[in-house]
């Protein structure tokens, strides 16, 4: 007996000791089991209750505490948005009989009461995210020192904090502005806060549309679940054969860039932006892929974003779902707020045309930017990586019609291939220039990558194998680029329309087992997990 | 009311063919577009369009801005 | 449609499977230089409960003990199941598993304790471990070892920890599925290889043979202290009985290390046998300069000696049985067979005559013989040498003229190809390629071969590539290889010099030296030269240590005696302080007749120098001044000072001081052969008298 009670308690200790994170084999596990348990479940009510089982699971493996937090502001939410809800009805009950003038102005009143709750969940909810930031990543004592003693540890960053908050905020929003109908059912919010596919990176998921979603979830589908299963892989196969990969040489260089020059920055800078292209997108096709198995629809992420042709088709391409929520829940706001728009008006109106429609333009623009910079991060690099975003769209508007004059000028057809992707190529430089704000981790650091960069050129490091000494051997590196190859034409396919999963579902069955034997393999051999074999720690020393 | 309407969505944007009803849904009104005439509006007819009103079926025609303004005004 | 469905999918997981499971097998490491794989493999091919001792410990075990030989000559059961740098963890565990399937028969574990001095290294416990089967004994090995479960994991499914070596696949890792692992060594490396052939006599370590009882113990580390412990818990448990060794490493075990694995034995009582120190380095004759590959690890002629020590305490002291002829055990005759064919190699290093070497591969009927000459063989070749040639079919080597080229193959006994190409002189402006002399041929393994030679004016080379290397020796004379066809694998690669002798000198070079007895030192080849010198060291280390203890205070004569002789000797004198009060008529007479005229005539507080080589007196000072007297040669300078005359001795030889310093006689003996000082001494002659009792008997039956 006793020995079995160990034989449990080392189990189970065993078992919470690992971690829950999508590229680990236990996740893997973890999600088989909860995939089969959920097939079995028929019913849309059981359905809808194991997701929350599943996902409040996955949730409390990163900490209870975090749990508590998580399912608090979802209570908060859940309140203010019924609360908001009900005054509304109250309104649809008020409204009766009265022509559209006195309608409109009743609902003033309402909303100024509803605004009353919107108010305090929002404060609520960036109060807790700007404490959790703040204190974690700006490494502030005070704020350390307050977390202990109210809970007794240090602070708690509660998983996907980020998300959730624009999520939550958003669906407050949009119950505010009467655009979806608040939530009866407090488990069915809880389950879209922690679904677990879009809680940890994203997307950032409109709660309405999902809301939806998990009302009406679809039986099992064999056809569905196979692309499902394919595009995981997809998204393995970017993420830990491609971006894991690179990361060894990016980091090499980004943790101490005064020890490298010219070319060697050069291809860290292009090689970083595929790294977080590759760890994004091939995180976003993975929780897609489970997505898909289980009959949800995530919104895109990324749509081919290097095929863009300028910096804001780019933000359109590129981690889709911020750029839309900033657009509808920062940008449309501020721009159509009547006060701004009255007093750009008046600037108008005060002969200032000039500075009148640069206000227009830019101060939407400068909120957005500067929001999404604290988004990301907390310190000054990311505050001038946005304000760059920001100038860069502000310049490229006022300086089109200049462009374009240059462009007829020389004569350019800018239909022509080889303008296309010089479009393209700029967008990628823009990209990249930008990502070197906030690769080191500091504006100094940039600095010192851009005075390395002209430092010496380097060339000779391509081709007499130093390149390969900094982490990433020689048949690595071509692992990597073969990946990369393989990512660029998949993304042309994409942007010509094809589906490349039915591409090979028309194939003959041993092509499409091949191809998936080859991708799965591929990620087991090639995957960068585990320990790593280091061939010189088994070599003959003595004895 | 009417002119006034679609003269001030013409000087916004005079190329656009606005006897469609599916504006916003049909694409033809972006959503940069769509912020010049709302503000246009804002400033011609002096009223306040509250952000929620801003909906496809509030812009998709000549006709439904109008209700809209009418409301405000 | 659903169950359609339901079929796709389980016959998808199931290839999944077996790919998953071929996979794992392909990215496993082989590690086939220690034959760690074959070990492991052929230890579960075991017929169970068959073993009575297991050999335990890091390489040096995996080296140094033979198992087919101990049932060869004494008929025991056993196996080496050593690996690189074995960690005590995995010896501890290995012991479990090999007792799970040898229960009944198990009677002892014989341990080397090289790796109490080492800390667990995780790459080597993955060599120890890895082909360990999965069982309870497994799970609980990796479990004691690994800091987590998903470490545990990993170990279980090799291609976790493996997937990397996708970059360092080898051809071998291919092999693997078809991989015969028997090869009848029973876990045992053979290795040539020695110390002699790359070194001279003074590189080589000479045993120190006493073991510095004063050492501080060495501190061995804790953990595998811990797992020494469990061993000996799990052996007392099972009644089994644990024996400690330690393998002659002269470079890598000293005094103090010595003394903790005592102190170790003793606390655990049991036996424990250093072969670095006397008896037991004596007990298995030792050699370092022939017996050890590189300094660390026993080559054959080592392992051998040291296989049959253990063979007669393991059959005396342990209880282990002679099964040779049990019916049970009729499966170790195929292993003896299979092991003879595997050393066969030193067999054959050991033949001096060519012809002898090719009959005994002629007669084996089953390997291809890959013949090449280099600038010339013929010259020394007898004519009993030709004749056994041409018995064999081989006409043209029976005929081969003076730095001739030759080219022959020998397949499975017979005569497939024979080239010879003669020219008396240099040729002009001719080119090499159209000189040299060429054959491509096919092996048994498909791989193809091909050979090429040249005598002395026709490119002066001798080449064999087999598989894009080149093993041929390309040295003067007869090169030949010789290829295994059943084992597929290059067997052996010599050279014969018959372009200067007749027969060479066998590899076993201890062998050869002893053959070799009576022979003029300068006509001795040099590798049997630097041997003779070698033993003459450690002979003196003998030597010394013997005086020391068999000499007592008062036998300057007796000590002199040892060295007198021997022209390779030089003896140095220098007294300090007084030497003569007690040095007596007879003593004195005895100094006379030796030749030592000034030492019989030393008289109070006399300084004194004298230097003898080869028993004879060269040089001798005796003096009464104020000051020291000095004495300088060649690489030495001799000072002496009675008490009134400075009270000094010095003995300096190539600038190092060795005078023992005290009062009386102080000898220092040089050995010029090896140059170096064998030995210092102080004979106290002003108290203590000077035994001449032997000298006097000897005197007396002489006369």
């Amino acid at each position: 007996m006793q020995s079995l009670i160990y034989k449990i308690r080392y189990l189970t200790d065993g078992i919470l000791s690992l971690t829950l994170s999508y590229n680990t084999f236990f996740f893997l596990i973890f999600l088989f089991v909860f995939l089969c348990i959920y097939f079995l479940l028929r019913k849309q009510k059981a359905k809808q209750i194991w997701i929350l089982f599943g996902s409040v699971v996955f949730y409390a493996w990163s900490g209870l505490a975090a749990l508590f937090i998580v399912l608090a502001t979802g209570s908060i939410v859940y309140l203010a948005a019924r609360k908001m809800g009900s005054l509304y009805v109250g309104y649809e009950k008020e409204k009766e009989g009265l022509s559209p003038k006195e309608q409109t102005v009743l609902f003033m009143d309402y909303k100024k009461k509803a605004k009353k709750y919107l108010l305090t969940a929002m404060f609520l909810i960036l109060a807790v995210w700007i404490y959790v930031k703040a204190g974690k990543l700006l490494e502030l004592d005070s704020v350390a020192t307050f977390s202990e003693w109210i809970s007794g540890r240090g602070i708690i960053v509660p998983l996907g904090i980020s998300y959730y908050s624009l999520s939550t905020i958003g669906y407050l929003l949009d119950v505010f502005w009467r655009k979806a109908k608040p939530e009866k059912n407090i488990l069915k919010l809880f389950t879209v806060m922690t679904y677990f596919p879009h809680i940890v990176q994203g997307p950032i998921s409109k709660y309405d549309s999902m809301l939806k979603q998990l009302s009406d979830l679809p039986q099992y589908d064999y056809k569905r679940v196979c692309f499902g299963l394919q595009l995981m892989l997809w998204g393995y196969i970017k993420k830990m054969i491609i971006a894991d990969r690179l990361i060894i040489y990016t980091q090499a260089v980004f943790t101490s860039p005064e020890q490298f020059a010219g070319v060697e920055i050069f291809l860290a800078v292009v090689l970083c932006t595929i790294q977080l292209y590759a760890d994004f997108s091939g995180c976003m096709d993975i929780v897609g892929g489970i997505s898909q198995v289980m009959g949800i629809k995530l919104a895109d992420n990324f749509r081919q974003p290097f095929f863009s042709k300028s910096a804001t088709e780019f933000w359109t391409r590129w981690h889709i779902t911020l750029g839309a929520w900033t657009k509808e829940y920062i940008y449309l706001p501020i721009a159509m707020n009547p006060k701004f728009v009255k007093y750009t008006k008046q600037l108008k109106k005060n002969g200032k045309a000039w500075h009148s429609s640069f206000m227009k333009a830019f101060v939407p623009l400068i909120a957005v930017w500067l929001f999404t910079g604290l988004w990301h991060g907390t310190g000054w690099d990311y505050i001038v990586w946005g304000l760059y975003w920001c100038i860069l769209m502000t310049v490229a508007k006022e300086a089109k019609p200049i462009g374009d004059k240059i462009i007829s000028l020389l004569k350019i057809n800018t239909e022509k291939p080889y303008y296309q992707i010089w479009q393209s190529v700029r967008t990628c430089m823009i990209f990249a220039i930008g990502r070197m704000f906030t690769v080191t981790g500091a504006l100094t650091g940039c600095a010192v990558l851009w005075k390395r960069l002209f430092a010496e050129h380097r060339l000779w490091t391509l081709f007499d194998g130093s390149l390969y000494s900094h982490g990433l051997d020689q048949k690595n590196f071509y692992v990597a680029l073969l990946g990369i190859v393989i990512m660029l034409l998949v993304d042309i396919m994409h942007e010509k329309g094809k589906s490349i999963r039915q591409s090979i579902a028309a194939q003959p069955l041993p092509i499409r087992w091949i191809i998936y034997y080859g991708a799965m393999f591929a990620i087991v051999i090639l995957g960068m997990y585990g320990p790593g074999y280091d061939a010189s720690s088994f070599a003959y020393g003595a004895f | 009311m009417r002119e006034k309407v679609l003269a001030t969505c013409l000087e916004v944007s005079p190329s656009i063919d606005f006897s469609s009803n599916e504006l916003v849904d049909g694409g033809l009104l972006d959503s940069v577009t769509l912020v010049e005439i709302v503000t246009e509006l804002m400033d011609v007819f002096d009223i306040e369009i509250p952000y929620e009103e801003v909906t496809p079926e509030n812009f998709n025609s000549i006709d439904s801005m109008v209700k809209l303004v009418e409301k405000y005004v | 449609m659903k169950r359609y469905e339901k079929l796709r999918i389980i016959i998808f997981v199931l290839v999944a499977m077996v790919l998953f499971y071929e996979i794992n097998i392909l990215m496993q490491p082989v590690w086939l230089e220690w034959n760690n794989y074959d070990r492991t493999q052929d230890f579960y091919e075991q017929p169970g409960n068959t073993i009575e001792t297991i050999f335990l410990g890091a390489s040096v075990t995996v080296n140094g003990i033979a198992p087919t030989e101990l049932y060869e000559d004494y008929g025991i059961c056993s196996y080496n199941l050593g690996t690189e740098k074995q960690p005590m963890l995995a010896s501890y565990y290995w012991m479990e598993e090999a007792y799970r399937l040898h229960p009944e028969t198990l009677k002892t574990f014989v341990l080397d304790v090289s790796m109490l001095r080492q800390d667990t290294d995780e790459s080597f416990l993955h060599k120890a471990l890895d082909a360990m089967q999965f069982s309870r004994v497994k799970l609980n090995a990796v479990k004691d070892y690994a800091k987590d479960f998903s470490e545990v994991f990993s170990w279980f499914i090799p291609v976790f920890t493996y997937h990397d070596r996708w970059s360092s696949l080898t051809k071998e890792d291919f092999e693997k599925y078809g991989y015969n692992t028997s090869s009848g060594t029973r876990g045992y490396h053979f290795a040539l290889g020695k110390l002699l052939d790359s070194n001279s006599a003074s590189e080589i370590t000479v045993p120190t043979y006493l073991v510095d009882e004063e050492a501080e113990p060495a501190e061995f580390n804790e953990e595998a202290l811990v797992y020494f412990k469990k061993m000996v818990e799990f052996c007392n448990w099972k009644g089994i009985k644990l024996v400690l060794i330690k393998t002659p490493v002269l470079n890598d075990w000293d005094s103090s290390e010595h003394n903790a694995a005592m102190k170790v034995a003793e606390k655990y009582q049991l036996d424990f046998f250093d072969f670095n120190f006397y008896p037991y380095i004596d007990e298995i004759h030792y050699n370092n300069a022939t017996d050890s590959v590189e300094g660390k690890h026993m080559n054959y002629y080592g392992a051998k000696k040291l296989t049959a020590w253990l063979g007669n305490y393991l059959t005396q002291y342990c209880g282990n049985t002679d099964v040779r002829g049990n019916e049970t055990y009729a499966f170790m005759e195929t292993e003896v067979e299979e092991y003879n064919r595997h050393i066969l190699r030193a067999e054959l290093g050991d033949i001096e005559d060519v012809s002898e070497y090719l009959q005994v591969l002629y007669d084996k009927r089953d390997v291809t013989i890959l013949i090449t000459v280099k600038d010339d063989a013929a010259k020394s070749l007898s004519q009993e040498q030709r004749d056994r040639f041409a018995l064999m079919g081989l006409e043209k080597l029976s005929a081969l003229a003076y730095r001739d080229s030759y080219l022959g193959v020998i397949v499975n006994g017979e005569v497939i190809y024979e080239e010879s190409k003669h020219l008396d002189k240099e040729a002009e402006d001719a080119e090499k390629s159209e000189l040299i002399s060429s054959y491509e041929g096919t092996l048994a393994d498909g791989s193809s071969y091909a050979i090429i030679s040249g005598g002395h004016y026709l490119g002066n080379i001798s080449s064999c590539i087999i598989d894009g290397k080149d093993y041929s020796v390309n040295t003067r004379g007869l090169n030949i290889i010789v290829y295994d066809n059943k084992r597929q694998k290059v067997m052996d690669t010599t050279v014969f010099n018959t372009g200067e002798s007749a027969t060479r000198i066998p590899e076993n070079a201890e062998k050869a030296l002893v053959m070799a007895e009576g022979t003029d030192f300068a006509r001795l080849s040099d590798t049997l030269q630097q041997l003779a010198l070698y033993n003459r060291s450690c002979a003196n280390v003998k030597k010394a240590i013997a005086l020391k203890e068999d000499i007592g205070e008062d036998g300057f004569l007796q000590y002199l005696k040892e060295f007198w002789g021997d022209e390779n000797y030089m003896i140095f004198l220098s007294v300090k302080d007084d030497a003569a009060r007690s040095l007596d008529k007879d003593a004195r007479s005895i100094f006379r007749k030796m030749g030592l005229e000034e030492l019989a005539e030393l008289e109070r507080r006399d300084s004194y120098l004298a230097v003898v080589k080869g028993g004879d007196v060269l040089t001798e000072v005796r003096d009464h001044g104020e000051t020291p007297i000095t004495l300088g040669g060649n690489g030495y300078t001799l000072v002496s000072g009675g008490m009134d005359s400075g009270n000094k001795s010095s003995i300096e030889i190539n600038g190092e001081e060795y005078s023992a310093g005290g009062r009386g006689i102080n000898v220092v003996i040089y050995d010029t052969a090896l140059h170096i000082v064998v030995d210092t001494v102080s004979f106290d002659t002003y108290a203590i008298p000077v035994d001449t009792s032997e000298i006097i008997e000897d005197k007396e039956k002489n006369d």
